[in-house]
């Protein structure tokens, strides 16, 4: 669904709007209601991607939460019901 | 060509690199696996991103088993949100298509593929993607199908 925001909020809330943008969204900036501005992620290239990548990984959290045993063992059982399921 | 394709259109042009599926992503947030951190480094975009994979996080997110870890999960799907670049339009239709493909072709190879590893490989040759897993037996694909594959050693426990 696409984000909406008229000039007043995008003044208050510009963090809110830029850390939605960060996550791949467009917003679309409105004025009286109707659509005058799109607000885009930029596309990182070159070096540029190289530094957003290595940030991206100084801010992700060190952790182990068993996401990946999950997500093996969740795996596994759905090929077996598929299996079950053809028999 | 193949006959879904023909049906259904031949995919998106110009929109290529790595395509990383559930089990490289988790390798990279949760296991920090090195041989990945440089392919991604090195790369010149980011990687494409993954309706399927998406999902699949979503799934774990879920499935948290406490709100501590659930937090920590919250992680990775912001991470991986901000990794990758998705298209403006969803090519569903051409995905459709090369899931058929790629579906017929694991069953008749004899993999045992869960579903959602054949729709990430119909993902990847819609975008013209290299696949990227852990996963020993959705690189095998590649074998039997035109898809490209980096296969990242990464033992669960």
């Amino acid at each position: 669904m696409a984000i909406e925001i008229g000039m007043r909020e995008l003044r208050n809330s510009t963090s809110k709007v830029l850390r939605a943008v960060e996550t791949g969204q467009d917003v679309f900036l409105t004025n009286h209601g109707i659509r005058v501005a799109k607000i885009s992620p930029i596309a990182h290239v070159g070096t540029d991607w190289t530094q957003h990548f290595d940030k991206l990984m100084a801010d992700l959290p060190f952790v182990e939460t068993g996401f990946a045993q999950f997500h093996l063992d969740d795996n596994q059982s759905s090929i077996e019901i598929e299996e079950a399921a053809r028999v | 060509m193949s006959e879904a394709a023909v049906l259904f259109g031949t995919g998106v042009d110009e929109f290529s690199g790595y395509l990383l599926d559930t089990s490289a992503v988790l390798a990279l947030t949760e296991r920090r696996n090195e041989q990945l951190i440089l392919l991604i480094r090195e790369a010149d975009q980011p990687p494409i991103g993954s309706m399927v994979v998406l999902g699949e996080l979503a799934h774990g997110l879920a499935a948290s088993p406490t709100n501590a870890i659930r937090i920590q999960r919250q992680a990775t799907v912001s991470f991986y949100k901000r990794l990758v670049r998705m298209p403006d339009q969803y090519p569903w239709m051409s995905i459709a298509a090369r899931y058929g493909d790629a579906s017929a072709a694991a069953t008749a190879g004899g993999l045992r593929l869960g579903m959602n590893d054949r729709w990430v490989v119909a993902e990847c040759v819609t975008f013209g993607a290299i696949l990227v897993t852990c996963d020993e037996i959705q690189a095998r694909l590649e074998g039997i199908y035109e898809n490209s594959t980096v296969f990242i050693d990464q033992p669960t426990e």
